[in-house]
């Protein structure tokens, strides 16, 4: 923990004094159990991968059921259907034929006959230009504050509209919890230089990864974000709202994906 | 048009109220002002009654009277609580002006003063769901880290709840915190809140008065579907210097008031800061560089009498919070400014003229080196109001007037300095939206007729209005939230005009000489909203409009009350129910973008409400042991097509039982005990039911809205005040108080999350902001 950190957490324990957390147990009712789809197509990859499961109770465990015996088809509009294999807890094909624009649809029918639907359209590629470091500079107090921050660099293409989502890991492991999607709605075609990590010291190796996204896993991970923001500050709870029809949570939607690291010297 | 209209409507109004009352009689009027004697302070809503009858009048808001009495000789009594009442005899073969001044109740005194006859005057009144507050009264009860607040106090009396632990945001019966219309000498409060909402913007050194309407809100008063507070400044001592103040743990506040012209005119000037980062800076090595953390408070006022008939006042006040470290800032704050004139035209016609300016603004701020990055919004109201008291006759006191307030409504403005080169800076400033200006006009009127003995009604009637005022592009939104139409709005052109009829009645039936019945119901418009989208308020949230998709608030009240006083009037008893029906409220679609959207009126969503209950409130005025106990049952819901199917929810400050008693104890002349103890059931929020996975991260699963509870809120503080020794110069006390005594972890909020310690399961956490919580300060006067 840095000097910088502790002056906010004093700022913070000013305000709220002998404020504490503690785990307690809640009378939660349990809510009947609804389906939940995962079905992703890489790009880059041409591999379709679906998780298809159940929710659990809150007290339950974190391990979720498996739906077996599904049958999932994938078809391209005008094109080819694919049909997934399952695994010990997924389904997915591989060598999809797909181009940036090709329109999607997954048709998933459980074993109790229930179908749910969905339908996406392929992003386009973007590549990460760079990824460049930088020491944080205060307008007042020490020279050297030895906190660094990482930039990603990219062009947003001017053709089309476009989706980002960043994914970082510090020392190869994943920033777990934080959401950073974009969109290029007000900086169409402009050169995108945003900072992605911060909080850096010297020895730091950071990964950036760029995944260009469908408009429909934008929208669905924008309503996760707002509820994952949890406290006395949030906003009324609810469950996001994916493609799929038939009440079924999750999302359907394909990627591109590109990857560079840096490391702070 | 439709001011054409309003103009009619007016005069016809007035016409028919002229007629009513012309008719002749052989009276003559005794009137003037009623002030205490050691500070000329006027008082407010004191009796004047002719003794051995039931006639009798209250003051109005600035301390004037006025009484119609046939032709003779009359014995009048001047009584106000806490002071010694006065017997006049007067002859009255003329119009007469008796101003009156009354001393402070001392304590030898008390056996043998005069047996008011109006200490029934709450059984009498047509006032039904209005809470008084006596500050004096309020600064023994103990409160969080010492700091007296009134809004506080009022959360311990029935239907007001607060909205948080510690908070001074609070709900009346079943509303929503912006239906509560705060106004501050007339003048519009839109944010009474300092840091976090855990002290309000009212410094108690600088009020005279605060009165609450949770229900049977007077015509005079509109423009918040739930309650007005009308919360009225100190105007300054009238006879001789003197002051107030006190160093806290947290904050230190000076009062002065002092005449300028002896009897004439007089000045207030009051102010209050925290120094938390003061004393951080103090503590922290100095490479640590600037920041910042506190709130202050200003209050002004100054007043002059010019003339027998006319009086003179401006007052304004001040406050800021500021938030600051490491090229990052965040500061908000009110201001508001009041120019009044009193004028009495004759003895019984009694005017008042305000001219009041109030903002509320906030600003971010980020600076990285010498570019800075500015967020600024803001409400901006110009006011005018025109009050008239009318004492058309011994039974009928009429209220009229009218008012006019022009909002402007700055929406978020992000400005970016950048500097290239030295001395070349650039500023680019960028608005999400366009700035908003309206109209918002009410004219009223209103009779308090004394039907006979027992009967008193009040009754009046409230036309308001709004309009949108150009220049202004109006979006409409088709179900995609997708812009399907704009028309643009030239500069001062009036679009967009609602117009709101508002009945207001309240009656009192006297049973006997202890005991009434009261009955009440009003309506109300509210033309502004504000949009929060969090779960507490927020100083960023804004205040809209009512716009062409954003109707104008409806809220009906009904309310029945029993009144009764006990044990020669030591004890007061009430017993209320209400019920209250809320038209167009509003709230953001699930996962609504709320922050600086410029198209944020498409995820607005509406609905309705209705709130009921019940409140009991049993009260000891008199005595070294005085105090409360106050009990409420009550529900409050909403209902909105897009949430939970449709279906009735709870709303978030639905609390079935809210339970205060507060106590305090003269143990002897030198030391007071006091302490309150709160019990509520907690609110109604929204839980998850399960959860699933995505994207490698667990996400909650929830059912329907506001099902789940928050664990019931109990507390139990305790203040000792102690009077030192009286000095010379001074008096001093010392008030030692401890919060939350028996350190009751009451949880501010719930979260979920992957337990750190089992690593497959999930967990509730609280968080609880205060255990026990004691302070210290000192206080004096001079």
């Amino acid at each position: 923990m840095n000097k910088y950190k502790i002056i906010f957490y004093a700022l913070t324990a000013l305000f709220i004094l002998s404020a504490c957390e503690e785990v307690i147990e809640l009378d939660l009712e349990n809510a009947e159990v609804r389906t939940v789809i995962e079905a992703t197509i890489n790009a880059d990859t041409k591999i379709c991968t679906v998780h298809f499961t159940q929710t659990n109770g809150f007290y339950e465990s974190n391990d979720f059921t498996h739906q077996t015996d599904a049958t999932i088809v994938l078809t391209k509009e005008g094109g080819e259907s694919y049909h997934l294999e399952e695994e010990t807890d997924q389904y997915t094909v591989q060598n999809i034929d797909i181009q940036p624009d090709d329109i999607f649809i997954i048709v998933i029918t459980d074993k109790d006959g229930q179908t749910y639907t969905a339908q996406t359209q392929t992003p386009h590629p973007t590549n990460l230009e760079s990824i460049e470091y930088e020491e944080l500079e205060l307008g007042f107090g020490p020279d050297s504050t030895g906190i660094f921050e990482v930039y990603a660099i990219w062009n947003d293409p001017v053709d089309s509209k476009d989706f980002y989502r960043i994914k970082t890991y510090l020392n190869d492991t994943l920033n777990r919890g934080v959401y950073y999607f974009i969109t290029d709605e007000f900086s169409n075609g402009e050169e995108f230089f945003l900072p992605v990590s911060a909080f850096l010291e010297e020895g730091d190796k950071v990964q950036v990864d760029l995944i260009s996204i469908d408009e429909n896993t934008y929208d669905y991970f924008s309503q996760i974000e707002n509820i994952q923001s949890q406290g006395f500050n949030s906003a009324n709870p609810f469950n996001p709202q994916g493609n799929f029809d038939n009440d079924a949570l999750g999302y359907f939607g394909i990627y591109y994906e590109t990857t560079q690291s840096i490391t702070i010297d | 048009m439709i001011r054409k209209s309003l103009q009619n409507y007016w005069l016809c109004s007035l016409l028919i109220l002229c007629s009513l009352l012309s008719f002749a009689q052989e009276n003559f009027t005794v009137s003037g002002y009623m002030r205490d004697a050691s500070s000329g302070e006027e008082l407010l809503y004191a009796n004047v009654v002719v003794t051995g009858t039931t006639q009798g009048v209250t003051t109005n808001l600035y301390g004037f009277y006025s009484l119609s009495l046939p032709k003779g000789e009359h014995t009048l009594q001047y009584s106000y609580l806490g002071y010694d009442t006065q017997e006049l005899e007067i002859v009255l073969d003329q119009d007469i002006r008796q101003d009156v001044e009354l001393g402070v109740a001392s304590q030898q005194l008390k056996e043998i003063v005069v047996k008011s006859e109006k200490e029934n005057e709450n059984i009498t009144n047509t006032e039904v769901s209005v809470v008084k507050l006596d500050i004096k009264e309020t600064k023994a009860i103990p409160v969080l880290l010492g700091e007296q607040d009134i809004l506080k106090t009022i959360q311990l009396l029935p239907g007001v709840s607060p909205s948080s632990e510690g908070s001074s945001g609070f709900f009346v019966r079943g509303g929503n915190a912006d239906q509560n219309l705060i106004l501050l000498d007339e003048a519009p409060v839109y944010n009474a809140s300092h840091l976090l909402g855990f002290f309000s913007v009212f410094n108690s050194d600088a009020l005279k008065d605060v009165k609450l309407y949770k229900g049977g809100i007077p015509a005079q008063y509109g423009g918040r579907a739930s309650s007005v507070m009308d919360v009225r400044m100190k105007n300054g001592n009238m006879k001789k210097l003197t002051g107030s103040g006190g160093i806290g743990l947290i904050a230190s506040r000076l009062t002065l008031e002092t005449p300028i012209v002896k009897d004439k005119a007089s000045i207030m000037i009051s102010g209050r800061r925290t120094y938390a980062d003061l004393l951080l800076q103090a503590l922290l090595p100095s490479d640590f560089g600037d920041f910042a953390l506190y709130f202050y408070d200003l209050n002004l006022k100054a007043n002059a009498k010019v003339g027998k008939k006319d009086r003179l006042y401006a007052s304004a006040y001040l406050g800021r919070d500021v938030l600051g470290a490491q090229g990052l800032g965040f500061d908000w704050g009110n201001k508001t400014g009041t120019l009044r004139w009193n004028h009495i035209f004759n003895n019984k016609l009694f005017s008042n003229t305000s001219i009041i300016y109030s903002d509320y603004d906030y600003g971010f701020s980020i600076q990285d080196s010498g570019n800075e990055l500015k967020l600024s919004a803001g409400i901006y109201d110009y006011n005018i109001k025109q009050d008239f008291t009318w004492y058309a006759h011994t039974n009928h006191q009429l209220q009229l007037g009218f008012q006019g307030i022009y909002h402007i409504f700055k929406p978020s403005i992000f400005t970016v300095k950048t500097i290239k080169e030295e001395d070349d800076t650039q500023e680019k400033k960028t608005e999400s939206s366009d700035e908003q200006q309206a109209l918002e006009t009410a004219w009223y009127i209103s009779n308090e007729q004394k039907v006979n003995d027992r009967l008193i009604i009040n009754y009046g009637l409230r036309l308001s209005s709004i309009s949108n005022i150009g220049p202004f592009k109006v979006k409409e939104y088709n179900e995609e939230n997708e812009i399907v139409k704009e028309t643009d709005y030239a500069k001062g052109q009036f679009y967009n005009t609602y117009i709101g009829l508002e009945p207001r009645i309240n009656a009192s039936f006297t049973l006997n000489d202890i005991s009434s019945v009261k009955a009440s119901y009003n309506r109300i418009y509210q033309y502004l909203h504000l949009l929060t989208n969090s779960n507490s308020g927020r100083p960023n949230d804004i205040w809209v409009p009512s716009s062409s998709l954003v109707k104008p608030q409806i809220a009906d009240q009904i309310a029945f009350g029993y009144f009764r006083n006990l044990n020669n009037h030591t004890y007061q008893f009430s017993v209320e129910t209400y019920y209250k029906n809320l038209l167009n409220q509003v709230d953001f679609e699930d996962g609504a973008q709320t922050f600086n959207n410029p198209d944020i009126e498409a995820e607005l969503i509406f609905g309705i409400g209705r709130a009921y209950g019940l409140e009991f409130l049993l009260e000891k005025q008199k005595g070294s042991f005085k105090g409360w106990l106050s009990y409420t049952l009550a529900k409050s819901e909403r209902k909105f097509e897009d949430i939970d199917n449709g279906n009735w929810f709870s709303a978030r400050q639905d609390r079935t039982h809210d339970f205060s008693l507060v106590l305090s104890y003269e143990l002897n002349p030198k030391l007071m005990i006091a302490g309150s103890f709160v019990y509520y059931t907690g609110n109604a929020v929204t839980f998850p039911t399960g959860k699933y996975y995505i994207d490698g991260e667990l996400v909650n699963l929830y059912s329907r809205r506001n099902d789940s509870r928050m664990p019931d809120y109990h507390r139990l503080d305790l203040g000792i005040t102690w009077k030192l020794k009286e000095r010379k110069y001074y008096k001093s006390d010392i008030n030692v108080s401890v919060y939350n005594l028996y350190n009751r972890r009451n949880a501010y909020s719930i979260t979920f999350r992957e337990s750190e310690t089992n690593p497959n399961t999930t967990e509730a956490v609280r968080l609880s902001l205060f255990g026990i919580v004691p302070s210290v300060s000192w206080n004096f006067n001079f």
